[in-house]
């Protein structure tokens, strides 16, 4: 009997870990933590905003209406974090997040002891899911995009905003 | 010829007797005849025991066999029920903003702070084209 509870038990932890590792359980688990600054937007304030909002503005006086991206994303998870130790523990389960999914290493910036990660999963035209992690010693941030976007969408997108910071 | 019940009712001393009788021959083949037939019995009682030792193999093999699965299926069950059951579980987030205007100049500061990383990514390759296009030309 003793060795059936420890074997339940054991499965129920194996499950719930296994359940933190993906950006919705990454963000229940993190978000209530009062050294995070966390940010969650659903699907419905995406079709809000996709359908009302103006251009974006991307500064430099330059703007693009991002709005046929926004529309087509489920959520957004951004954990914002500046405790060492709590750093090293979500860095340990956005890692096993992303090697779970499968996600491409699609650009790696290493500056001034930063090291910016951006991953992808999906396929060549449509990404499912975006990630970028900024991590330093005692900081880091985890964003996390889930829905369908168009690739070329995307990185006109990112591109565009990139031009107009130079 | 004697019939078995005949051979029954005589006693010993007639038995002995008989068999003293050298008159009476016996048959060439009967020793040979012996011989096959014990060696059929011991082929028989070989081949029974073997069956005898298969069968108790195959019926271990199914008793493993039920006392694996029957825990397989049960872990098997367990892990998919408490997946579902988290999965089902999980609680949606609240959303952080209610004014969607908020959420956009959220969303307006995320793929700015992309850009900007992305950017210095973009400097550091830029930094690096001169260094390449010597590197190519001395190659060349």
């Amino acid at each position: 009997m003793k060795k059936i509870a420890a074997f339940v038990a054991a499965m129920f932890l194996l499950t719930a870990g296994a359940w933190a590792q993906d950006g919705k359980g990454i963000y229940n688990k993190y978000s209530d933590n009062e050294e995070v600054s966390a940010v969650y937007i659903s699907s419905s304030m995406f079709k809000l905003m996709g359908n009302k909002m103006p251009n974006m503005d991307l500064g430099e006086g330059s703007s693009m209406n991002l709005g046929s991206i926004i529309k087509n994303l489920n959520s957004m998870y951004l954990l914002d974090c500046e405790d060492p130790d709590l750093c090293k523990e979500i860095k340990s389960d956005v890692s096993k997040f992303i090697t779970k999914y499968d996600f491409e290493l699609l650009m790696e910036i290493k500056d001034k002891g930063e090291v910016v990660r951006i991953y992808t999963t999906g396929n060549e035209k449509t990404v499912t899911q975006f990630i970028m992690t900024a991590s330093e010693y005692d900081a880091f941030t985890f964003i996390c995009l889930d829905g369908t976007m168009s690739r070329a969408d995307l990185e006109k997108a990112i591109a565009k905003a990139t031009q107009n910071m130079e | 010829m004697k019939r078995l019940e005949d051979i029954e009712n005589l006693s010993i001393s007639e038995l002995d007797k008989i068999a003293s009788d050298e008159s009476i021959m016996v048959p060439a083949r009967l020793k040979h005849d012996i011989a096959v037939t014990a060696r059929a019995l011991e082929m028989a009682s070989k081949e029974e025991e073997e069956t005898m030792d298969t069968r108790a193999k195959s019926k271990r093999y199914r008793n493993i066999l039920r006392m694996i699965s029957y825990p397989a299926a049960a872990i098997a069950i367990i892990t998919i029920g408490m997946r579902l059951s988290f999965q089902d579980s999980i609680p949606t987030p609240k959303d952080t903003f209610d004014d969607p205007m908020m959420a956009y100049v959220q969303m307006e500061q995320v793929f700015g702070f992309i850009s900007e990383k992305m950017n210095t990514g973009m400097d550091i390759a830029d930094a690096a084209e001169p260094v390449i296009d010597k590197t190519i030309n001395v190659l060349r």
